[in-house]
């Protein structure tokens, strides 16, 4: 996603990838975990919230939840089968979970949930249940999902998504009300944690669930407090103000590195620098940015070493396939990749007939048009431009010009929209399901509304995506996803340039995280081994 | 009472000084009034703001004495020099217009003056403003208004009334009247004359109108291009100038008792200061002229008792 | 002062203020963009729930005329726009629902506004105070070191970029002072002495940043407005009484030169209201001004246009104050 989304879905990223076992030393006094964040929730309400899901996470219990190394594990439901049609899910749902008011939680309740969703199409969650017609809870154990097609990733991604919320909070309600019911109360779920306090755009308080399933809660309190930007964040974790911090600058390593009793965590996770070349039909780009074999030679004149070391430093690893290493479950190995080379890039342009005719030191194609194009880069973060500077001048050597400049975000979606573009660098945080991320190549998406940044459409990786959507084997949807990754890699509506490593910080003399129990920060990461020094 | 001796005053300006008052010396005696005449750019106001030591930052006496009561004015700390201000020398500007602060009352104005030098209370004080309110003709309940509720002749007034606030024994007032109108101008001037009289002031009168002066005055210094050119009393410059520039001026008011002539019918105009000449300043426009006054800057000689002349040709 | 004159004041800044809310609405509108794309630029959101708060928020209507319904004679049907509804909301003293957090606009402003009016308040007095003196003192001693160390440092200040010097204390006061936001979570009850303590303790860095990179502006425009007094007659009237220096530059010159002083501080005051985006932006200070940065970004036109409403208001109200102020200083100003 942009960097806007970006927010978001690094939370989850992180959610999902920092295993942080605390320990918990301190015995009667209350003990507090602060956690520092520059987003923490739009909205109390679970109905229209488009961020801070690891927060959510904290109030609402789901069916099956993240675990370690990207593995689901049961939630509230224990074990689950699904037919051979892969058209009728079976859940058993657990017994004796209650929801933070006390209320107990059945497969009812479950069920309920999931047809309040689609029934009132409840925008952050009704996406998850595409292909869901109804929902049934035959006794208080028991939860059946009627679907209309397969869904190969209803256990790994979709059920991850969706809350089983209390119906007597939510009940009767119309949209709107939904939509706006912003009270403390529309928090409760059968999770860890419950609210007492917010203050929007300044801190959350949450308190542990005594009745929560698993066990009590390891931390009693936990505090979010939100800052403006992440130096601040940097400046706070060095302070001691808060204990833990999920997301922070590259550029605070060093700083958290040389304070005492700060442990920085660095992991590669599931996020990724790529630059989006404009391939649509119908853009403003000069054709020859439509020539896949431009689109090699740039790809062969990007110095991602450089880049690595300028705009990250050192804090990444150069980058070449769609999905990062920390999916490997669906990660082509086979892929070969292309090497900074500006000979060959050089020889491609040559042999593919783009030659500097009128001596200027840039190429023209055969129409006599200048292989000049745009090169844009979000303004939110300074690492940006140095690296559009490396791109940029890269692509001199092999006659290219690219003038690199700068925009809010905001502008930047305005223009990709539109197709009003050449070469845009974004970063991008994912889901550990592919699902999403191969969908935005498909030509549906490039309708209004969509997520199709490129213009790229391929009826046959049209296809390929629909197979690894419906596939009800991960063979299946394994063999259909590596092709993906060779066509995307082959075709380069995007080159992907870096996998940058999420840095994470906390107090080592308040609590100690294990590194190398990479997954779920919270929710899961609380259960599993966490720990509080003296 | 009052005897300037020798005073020399600078301007420095980019560096190089600029002579705009050189070895000038007179006396204002207890009761007597003198007129200081010359026209724009003599150094007359330059010459006023000495005797206060007020003047402005580039301004420096450069020798000289101002000795008050025998006392010289110059040897005081800027504290003491405080006590004299106001108490013992009061000083009427040019042009009211902007002598009064503007934003605040005139009664207060004058207040302030009282409370710093005589320690009166408040009540004693109110009874003061009023006095000398009505001394100057100017109606006690005013003294609530600001300036601008004051015409240009009330407010000279109000400053006259001010200047007096302290009784001191010498008034300078420097052209009180320039830009009032002429029926106004005649009252002011019949008011310092009233209060000259009945308080037994000493007034030293700027002005370039030598009718004024005929009227007003006892002793005559007439100064051009910053030096003394004749000093005396009033009938001895009147009925015997001695020193060319002198005449020149009294030729230009062949009617003493019509006094708006101007000076501008003396061809010619004062040297400029970066640019004085070598020997007599009026030098370029005397009808007199010799090469030694081309040569050498003439003297002040007392060709009679009390009767001071700058020119070589003074006597003849 | 008259009434005729303060009711002729009051009637221009309603025109204002109507003129405003025209304005207000279209402002916005004219961004580039959706506000729905961008907003909800979300996986999560398929594009039948993005039409679905497209209609929620009204953002399906025309935005001024239904130009259809006008040419077919359907007058009331041509009026349904975006614009009626905004004002008949307004009418109601309604500002609406954000787009993004589903607040009513009311409340989130009414939250907001006291803690930038404190940060910015506090922040700009501090800045009045300490430019006036150092204004002062300079013009007083105009030429002397004194004056060029205080033209010198003015104009650094005046240069440092706002996020530099706040980031340069915010590491100075590390483990001093708190790094950034309003309270400390969870410390103390809200209205207790303890709470106010806390936010005077979170107040200090961003007030004292503000206060320093706006005093320059202050100083140097109270020292050219002392030295302009300075030249003026009446202050040789002062001297030739007999007054001392600082009689003649409290009592005589201050009031004098504080005259411009007054329209300034009463305008800046006015935007008050507005926030100081960069200082709330460093030191996390949960304000209007970041609201309004925040909005601007994801098109929350509700928000964004309670917020300029509400910064139109007070920057009328202030330029009233003004007027009258400075009527009230200076008696020559003739109130008719
Ligand atoms: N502040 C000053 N700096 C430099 N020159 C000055 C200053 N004030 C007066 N002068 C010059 O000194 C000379 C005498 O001025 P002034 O005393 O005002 O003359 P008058 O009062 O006779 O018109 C003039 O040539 C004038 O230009
Ligand atoms: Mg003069």
């Amino acid at each position: 996603m942009r960097s806007k989304s970006k927010k978001f879905v690094v939370a989850m990223l992180i959610f999902a990838m920092l295993g942080l076992g605390i320990v918990v030393n301190a015995q009667d006094a209350t003990t507090t975990l602060r956690i520092g964040t520059t987003y923490m929730i739009d909205t109390l309400g679970p109905g229209s919230g488009y961020y801070g899901y690891d927060i959510r996470g904290l109030f609402y219990e789901t069916l099956v939840e993240a675990a370690d190394n990207n593995n689901v594990e049961p939630g509230l439901a224990e074990s689950w089968t699904v037919s051979d049609d892969g058209l009728t899910w079976t859940f058993k749902i657990r017994e004796g979970v209650t929801f933070s008011d006390g209320t107990p939680l059945t497969a009812a309740d479950a069920a309920w949930s999931i047809n309040w969703i689609i029934e009132n199409q409840v925008v952050s969650m009704v996406s998850y249940l595409a292909f869901v017609e109804s929902a049934e809870a035959p006794d208080a154990t028991t939860l059946i999902m009627n679907l209309s097609e397969p869904v190969s990733n209803m256990i790994s991604s979709k059920l991850l998504y969706v809350y089983i919320l209390p119906p007597h909070i939510w009940e009767g309600k119309t949209a709107e009300e939904i939509a706006e019911f912003n009270e403390p109360e529309s928090t409760i779920g059968a999770g860890p944690y419950h609210l007492v306090e917010h203050q929007p755009d300044e801190y959350m308080i949450l308190e542990a669930n005594d009745n929560y399933w698993r066990g009590q809660p390891p931390v009693d309190q936990i505090i979010y407090q939100q800052y403006s930007t992440e130096d601040a964040l940097v400046q706070a974790l060095a302070a001691g103000e808060i204990d833990l911090a999920k997301v922070l600058p590259t550029s605070g390593v060093q700083t958290l590195e040389q304070t005492e009793n700060v442990q920085v965590i660095k992991t590669t996770g599931l996020n990724f620098l790529q630059l989006s070349m404009n391939v649509s039909e119908d853009g403003t780009q000069p054709a020859s940015m439509r020539d896949p074999q431009v689109r090699l030679a740039i790809d062969h004149a990007i110095d991602r070493e450089q880049i690595v070391t300028v705009g990250y430093f050192g804090l990444a690893e150069p980058a070449e396939i769609l999905f990062p290493p920390a999916m490997a479950q669906w990660r082509n190995t086979d892929i070969q990749i292309v090497p900074f080379d500006i000979a060959e890039a050089n020889r491609i342009l040559d042999e593919a007939g783009y030659a500097d005719t009128d001596g200027d030191g840039i190429r023209e194609d055969a129409d006599g048009n200048p292989l000049e194009y745009r090169l844009a880069g979000p303004d939110s973060d300074a690492y940006y431009p140095r690296i559009l500077e490396i791109i940029s001048d890269g692509l001199s050597q092999i006659g290219i010009s690219a003038l690199p400049y700068t925009q809010s975000t905001e502008s930047l979606t305005v223009l990709q929209v539109d197709y009003d573009y050449d070469m845009i660098l974004w970063d991008w945080g994912i889901d550990a399901d592919p699902h999403f991320l191969t969908s935005v190549f498909t030509c549906a998406e490039m309708a209004d509304g969509g997520w199709n940044d490129t213009g790229y459409c391929n009826p046959e990786y049209d296809a390929l995506f629909q197979t690894q959507a419906t596939a009800t084997s991960d063979e299946q949807r394994r063999d259909a996803l590596w092709k993906i990754q060779q066509m995307i890699f082959d075709d380069r509506p995007w080159i992907i340039l870096v996998y940058p490593q999420a840095i994470s910080g906390y107090r080592s003399d308040r609590f100690t995280f294990d590194p190398n129990l990479p997954n779920a920060l919270l929710k899961w990461g609380l259960f599993t081994g966490f720990s509080i020094v003296q | 009472m009052l005897e300037v001796r020798g005073l020399s005053v600078d301007y420095l300006s980019n560096g190089t000084a600029l002579h705009a008052v050189e070895n000038v010396s007179f006396k204002v005696e207890k009761g007597r009034s003198i007129g200081l005449v010359g026209e724009s750019g003599c150094g007359k106001t330059t010459t006023m703001l000495s005797l206060l030591r007020l003047l402005p930052a580039d301004g420096r006496i450069v020798s000289g004495q101002i000795l008050y009561d025998g006392m010289d004015l110059l040897q005081l700390s800027e504290h003491e020099m405080r006590g004299y201000r106001w108490n013992r020398i009061a000083i009427v500007f040019q042009g009211a217009m902007n002598a009064l602060n503007p934003v605040r009352k005139i009664g207060d104005q004058i207040a302030e003056a009282i409370q710093l030098h005589d320690r009166l209370d408040n009540r004693e004080t109110r009874q003061r403003v009023g006095e000398l309110m009505e001394m100057v003709g100017i109606a006690p309940e005013r003294a609530r208004q600001y300036p601008h509720q004051f015409s240009g002749g009330m407010r000279q007034r109000a400053m006259i009334a001010m200047s007096l606030a302290c009784n001191p024994d010498i008034l300078i007032a420097d052209e009180p009247t320039t830009a009032l109108d002429v029926m106004i101008q005649a009252q002011i001037l019949d008011l310092l004359q009233q209060l000259q009289s009945q308080l037994g002031l000493s007034i030293v009168l700027v002005t370039h109108d030598l009718g004024v002066v005929a009227e007003l005055c006892d002793d005559v210094l007439v100064m051009y291009g910053g030096k003394v050119a004749e000093y005396g009393d009033v009938d001895t410059i009147f009925n015997n100038p001695a020193h060319p520039y002198t005449r020149r001026l009294l030729e230009a008011f062949p009617d003493v008792d019509s006094p708006t002539s101007t000076l501008a019918s003396i061809p010619g105009y004062p040297p400029p200061l970066d640019n004085l000449p070598a020997g007599c300043r009026f030098e370029p426009r005397c009808y007199r002229k010799t090469d030694l006054c081309t040569a050498v800057s003439p003297d002040v000689i007392e060709i009679k008792p009390r009767h001071f002349v700058a020119c070589h040709h003074a006597e003849e | 002062m008259q009434f005729d004159y303060l009711l002729r004041k009051v009637f221009f800044a309603v025109i204002t203020l109507i003129v405003v809310i025209v304005f207000n609405f279209f402002l916005f509108r004219i961004l580039p963009g959706d506000p729905v794309k961008l907003l909800f630029r979300n996986p999560r959101l398929t594009r039948e729930a993005q039409e679905l708060i497209r209609v929620q928020f009204g953002l399906d209507k025309p935005v001024w005329l239904n130009i259809e319904r006008l040419s077919a004679g359907d007058i009331p049907g041509a009026l349904d726009s975006q614009f009626t509804a905004y004002i008949h909301n307004l009418l109601q003293g309604k500002l609406g629902i954000s787009f993004t957090n589903r607040q009513d606009v009311g409340e989130v402003l009414s939250e907001r506004v006291w803690r930038t009016v404190l940060l910015v308040f506090s922040g700009e007095l501090l800045a009045i105070v300490m430019g006036v003196v150092v204004g002062l003192v300079a013009a007083w001693k105009r030429g002397t070191a004194i004056d060029s160390a205080a033209l010198f440092i003015g104009l650094l200040t005046w240069a440092l970029p706002t996020f530099f010097l706040g980031i340069i204390l915010l590491i100075l006061a590390r483990g001093i002072l708190p790094t950034g936001g309003m309270v400390t979570p969870g410390l103390a009850e809200e209205g207790t002495l303890e709470y106010w303590i806390d936010v005077g303790r979170h107040l200090i860095l961003p007030s004292l940043t503000l206060a320093v990179v706006s005093a320059s502006g202050y100083m140097l425009i109270m020292r050219s407005s002392v030295v302009e007094v300075l030249s003026e007659a009446y202050i040789l009237t002062a001297k030739a009484k007999g007054l001392s220096n600082a009689r003649i530059l409290f009592s005589h010159a201050l009031k004098n030169a504080m005259l411009p002083m007054i329209t300034i501080i009463a305008l800046t005051l006015g935007y008050v209201v507005g926030g100081a985006i960069q200082v709330e932006t460093v030191f996390s200070w949960p304000g209007i001004g970041r609201l309004i940065y925040d909005s601007v970004a994801k098109q929350d036109y509700p928000v964004l246009q309670g917020a300029f409403l509400l910064l139109a208001v007070s920057v009328i109200l202030a330029n009233l104050t003004a007027d009258i102020l400075y009527s009230v200083f200076d008696p020559r100003v003739k109130v008719t």
